[in-house]
């Protein structure tokens, strides 16, 4: 019983690790795939966009990328909570 | 079977449809040709006087003409995307799909999408049947915006195809430390893909840039590809027709001999004619103002002879 505490507290211990070597990793691939969303629809606020018809054949398969975008816009007003988040230790 | 595809563009009302009729007359007594109306006011079954429609019918032995239904096929282009898109968005209220999709369908371009979208189609569906397919362009600025799309797709496609590759290298990177990883929204699960072969995106981009290459190809290879300008012997079809060159020669787009139609032999007309070939640089095929309208097979027969289409035009590799 002992043993099994210690071992998941070892698992979790470099679960919380693994997770912890990514976030920036993963914070600059949401920026990645906020821009993406971006340029595909840019043309709604005024960014170069590519012709309609690229953005019309990509936009059933950038649905996670929407999604990104779309919580990116919620957060814009703690963006640098969300920079600063990532120094803490 | 090689084909050759022309383009007839010019000014409205200058006789394109008559001129593109006259070509694909001459080339079809030793080719199998498609004549193809793309202007969204057709009237290419009233210069052969014989009714036309959106699917190929045949005029005469080896010629064969239709009509696009542009407005149909907007509404195609547009209703097959947005299938697809309700599909996966459905549950995604906030983004007011619907929405979105109205305001694409009366956006200023999409005509020339799907302008280009219908010139692809029957690009690739005719090179199994036909040898030459002449397309009667609508006027001068909507098709050269058309003719200018697969350049700019390519730009974008290549930029996209670019920065998609980050993302899915940065995906990589992460699965490698983490494992899989899946996103759910609302219940409904996603795999990210993290491999060009497996992203929908990547291969979606990747058959679109392949798709609008191949045009582009076609478009600036001199021996399967040609444009032939129209133009009226007055100062401001010169004007066009210049302007018109310049696009022309900055998407590599190879030109034929231009034609001078309604000409009626004045000095003015002289003198735009010697402009014309002094600037343009190209054969100049004369045709004089008739006293009637060529309307029907024999007149556009005899107006064909003023082309002399064999002395410009690509020779079949057959």
């Amino acid at each position: 019983m002992k043993l099994q505490s210690v071992w998941r507290f070892v698992k979790d211990f470099e679960g919380g690790l693994r997770s912890r070597s990514t976030e920036y990793v993963e914070f600059e691939l949401r920026e990645m795939e906020n821009i993406f969303s971006l340029l595909l629809v840019g043309s709604f606020i005024g960014i170069p966009s590519p012709p309609s018809n690229i953005s019309i054949k990509l936009m059933p398969y950038v649905v996670r990328e929407m999604y990104v975008m779309g919580r990116r816009a919620g957060d814009m007003d703690d963006i640098s909570g969300e920079i600063f988040g990532l120094f803490a230790p | 079977m090689d084909l050759r595809v022309i383009f007839v563009v010019g000014k409205g009302g200058v006789g394109k449809t008559t001129c593109a009729a006259a070509v694909a007359f001459s080339v079809s007594k030793d080719s199998n040709t498609l004549i193809v109306s793309l202007d969204p006011a057709h009237n290419l079954g009233d210069v052969f006087g014989t009714p036309l429609s959106g699917k190929a019918r045949e005029i005469k032995e080896n010629l064969w003409g239709l009509e696009v239904d542009m407005e149909a096929a907007i509404k195609d282009y547009l209703e097959k995307s947005s299938r697809k898109l309700k599909d996966m968005y459905g549950y995604l209220k906030a983004i007011n799909i619907e929405g979105y999709l109205d305001t694409i369908r009366l956006s200023p371009g999409i005509e020339e999408y799907a302008t280009l979208e219908a010139i692809e189609q029957i690009i690739s569906e005719g090179q199994k049947k036909y040898e030459v397919i002449v397309f009667d362009t609508p006027p001068t600025g909507l098709t050269l915006r058309v003719l200018a799309l697969p350049k700019v797709s390519l730009i974008w496609g290549e930029r996209l195809v670019r920065l998609r590759k980050e993302i899915l290298s940065k995906r990589l990177a992460i699965e490698k430390i983490q494992g899989e990883k899946k996103f759910v929204l609302e219940g409904r699960e996603f795999k990210l893909s993290t491999r060009e072969e497996k992203d929908e995106v990547m291969q979606e981009l990747l058959s679109y840039m392949k798709e609008v290459g191949r045009v582009e190809e076609l478009q600036t290879d001199a021996k399967r590809c040609m444009v032939m300008p129209v133009m009226n012997p007055d100062r401001l079809s010169l004007f066009e027709t210049r302007r018109a060159f310049d696009t022309l020669e900055k998407l590599a787009m190879p030109i034929g001999a231009v034609v001078v139609n309604k000409f009626s032999g004045k000095e003015d007309e002289i003198e735009i004619i010697t402009k014309a070939e002094l600037e343009l640089r190209k054969p100049i095929r004369k045709i004089p103002l008739l006293e009637r309208e060529p309307v029907g097979m024999n007149a556009i027969e005899k107006f064909s002879s003023y082309l002399r289409v064999e002395e410009w035009l690509p020779q079949s590799r057959k």
